[in-house]
């Protein structure tokens, strides 16, 4: 369970970044007073354009920033205070976030594996199992610089749940993927919330949202504009489809 | 505790299990250093060969008779051409400054009879020298000819007075054939411990600069410390993981150098007598201390630079400085001579490991300088490290956020 409570964060922005965004604004606000509930045992979405802010909740979420007001809570443990113990229970992705070219599949697995303070007979038996979930059985003696684009997301998919995580937090875990991947992935999300597990996942494609997602909240400019249900937005906006919602509710916000 | 381990044994795994990597540390390095010394060496030798073997090129106009007799054996080592005085010297200054002549040298016209005839009072017959400073075979004719030309006067002289005797006021070292009071092995010695513990500091840096700026910025830049970063092990653990693995590594490169450079240097110039230098047990425990901490000292400073550098490059950009500040601390102490240290100069970073690493070497150093070395090297290289840790917190630091 993630209970976030308005969350704020201000960016500084170096004198590069104020003339890279075409700014003379010393700040940038990236999450304007967001509170957002998720439950264990659903997917929850979050949907905005890019640099909606939908990436800095989820790195608030999974302690790599700090939140400048508010506070995030997972499982209970503050992600400021708590960090370790937040750590200890998330499987956070990103395609910010690589695995290193250099080393084996098979050694990073294991390498994370012991990050998070499990025994090798564990590794073993857990690393199996995702290898032989997600088809990369044969390429885990390859070097990560010699998997594909797809293998290399599947890969980091393992290496990110390889401590079965309560809580997952996914940044566009679908990104670049070709639609046999992505529906791997996304069939994955499916069983793991069946599994009772809490699951966050970022994405600007409306239609994995519709179909993936229990809930959803739609960001706009560091703002939460609408939080739902797939009908309660629909609902809401009186649209037909989540695209169609999502577009009403940019006008609306644009104007 | 466990950790620093999995991070230590991580860092270590990525270079021993890459073979380009081992080569571009330790292989590269030593085969560049013993063909360069080696090459240095060879043509050393070569050249000095061929000057020793080299006939000058001369040329005297107006030869009084019977010269090169008595030049011996200086016209036998020469091509000598004589000229007359209506011969054109012009030409030959040219080639003397074009290098294909060595020495041209003009007697008087009358040099015989003005020797024959001189009397106390008149000016001396002043024989001329032309020759190129800037070219070995010139200057060494020269000083061949001026030598043959110090015995001629003596027998010219003994002919005037009978004897020279009168002419001499004292001789120096005429019958003293063991001027030189020195152990060869010992002076070799001394030149070692000047350059090796300079060598040492650079050498140590070397290693560290392009290990430290990969680790650290290259992962930032690549984005695989954020993976180890939303792991529960803690930020110092990460620190210091990655920073013991690079104190090793780069210790081991250093070391890598030094041996096949003590090894090397001796074969490769052989001119400078041996060169071989024998530590006792003590040296050899002190010497290691200073440079396990200067090692970490060093990591912890490219640390910190790399730390807060977006990308390798720019890490290595701002390490270049560093890199200049411990070549001028090594050349310091390289002529600050051995004595006269006060205990303060121990005390400041980097220059006290370089200090103390010659004293070892020239077996001088006290244990209290040790000590103060030993200790400045460990805190400074803390409190970077605690510098290190504190940027691996900071968001804006590790993600630009």
């Amino acid at each position: 369970m993630i209970q976030i409570q308005n969350l704020t964060k201000v960016y500084r922005l170096s004198n590069k970044q104020k003339k890279e965004q075409n700014t003379k604004e010393g700040k940038k606000i990236a999450a304007d007073h967001i509170s957002l509930y998720m439950k264990k045992g659903e997917i929850y979405g979050i949907l905005g354009t890019n640099g909606a802010g939908k990436t800095t909740i989820l790195r608030c979420l999974a302690t790599l920033l700090k939140p400048t007001e508010g506070s995030v809570q997972i499982d209970g443990y503050d992600t400021v205070k708590e960090g370790e113990e937040v750590r200890k229970r998330i499987g956070f992705l990103t395609n910010e976030m690589k695995l290193d070219p250099q080393f084996r599949l098979n050694y990073l697995v294991r390498f994370f594996g012991m990050l998070h303070g499990m025994k090798d007979a564990e590794i073993e038996e857990r690393k199996n199992e995702l290898f032989q979930r997600f088809g990369i059985m044969d390429f885990q003696d390859k070097l990560i610089e010699e998997l594909s684009t797809g293998m290399k997301q599947k890969a980091a998919i393992a290496v990110s749940l390889i401590h079965d995580p309560e809580v997952i937090i996914f940044d566009e875990p679908t990104s670049g993927l070709d639609i046999i991947t992505a529906r791997a992935v996304t069939d994955y999300l499916l069983e793991l919330k069946e599994k009772g597990k809490t699951i966050v996942i970022s994405t600007h494609i409306m239609s994995e949202a519709e179909k993936l997602c229990d809930r959803i909240a739609v960001i706009m400019d560091g703002k939460k504009v609408i939080e739902g249900t797939l009908d309660e937005i629909l609902q809401q906006t009186e649209q037909k489809d989540l695209e169609d919602a999502f577009f009403s509710l940019y006008q609306k916000t644009n104007k | 505790m466990n950790g620093i381990r999995i991070i230590f044994n991580k860092e270590m795994h990525r270079v021993w299990k890459d073979p380009k990597m081992i080569l571009s540390l330790f292989v590269v390095p030593v085969v560049m250093m013993i063909l360069m010394y080696g090459l240095i060496g060879m043509l050393g030798s070569k050249s000095e060969k061929d000057v020793q073997t080299h006939r000058s090129i001369v040329r005297i106009q107006n030869a009084p008779e019977g010269l090169a007799d008595e030049l011996k054996p200086f016209s036998e080592e020469a091509e000598i051409q004589y000229l007359s005085s209506e011969d054109d010297v012009e030409s030959v200054k040219t080639e003397i400054y074009e290098g294909k002549t060595d020495l041209l040298v003009i007697f008087p016209e009358t040099f015989s009879e003005d020797i024959q005839t001189y009397q106390s009072g008149m000016p001396h017959p002043d024989v001329k020298t032309y020759y190129n400073p800037s070219e070995t075979y010139s200057e060494l004719a020269r000083e061949r000819f001026v030598g043959s030309m110090q015995e001629y006067e003596k027998t010219i002289l003994e002919k005037r007075f009978g004897s020279v005797d009168v002419l001499t006021a004292f001789t120096i070292d005429a019958t003293n054939q063991e001027s030189q009071i020195m152990d060869e092995k010992k002076a070799s010695a001394a030149y070692l411990s000047m350059m090796l513990p300079y060598l040492i500091t650079l050498l140590l840096f070397a290693g560290t600069m392009s290990l430290g700026t990969d680790t650290i910025s290259g992962e930032k830049e690549r984005g695989t410390m954020a993976s180890m970063l939303v792991t529960p092990v803690k930020r110092t653990s990460i620190v210091m993981g990655k920073l013991l693995a690079l104190t090793v590594l780069s210790l081991i490169s250093a070391l890598v150098y030094i041996i096949s450079m003590v090894i090397a240097l001796p074969k490769a110039m052989s001119g400078l007598g041996d060169m071989s230098i024998t530590l006792d047990a003590g040296q050899i425990v002190m010497i290691a201390f200073i440079m396990l901490t200067l090692a970490f000292l060093y990591v912890a400073l490219v640390g910190i630079v790399a730390v807060y550098a977006r990308t390798v490059k720019e890490a290595a950009s701002y390490v270049s400085p560093i890199y200049l500040l411990v070549i001028v601390a090594g050349i310091i102490t390289m002529f600050s001579g051995n004595d006269g240290h006060s205990w303060v100069e121990y005390m400041i970073p980097i220059y006290n490991s370089s200090l103390a690493l010659g004293d070892v070497l020239s077996g001088e150093l006290e244990i209290l300088p040790f000590v103060i070395t030993i200790l400045s090297s460990v805190v400074a290289g803390g409190l970077l490290t605690a510098g290190i840790a504190k940027a691996f917190g900071n968001e804006h630091v590790m993600f630009h956020a």
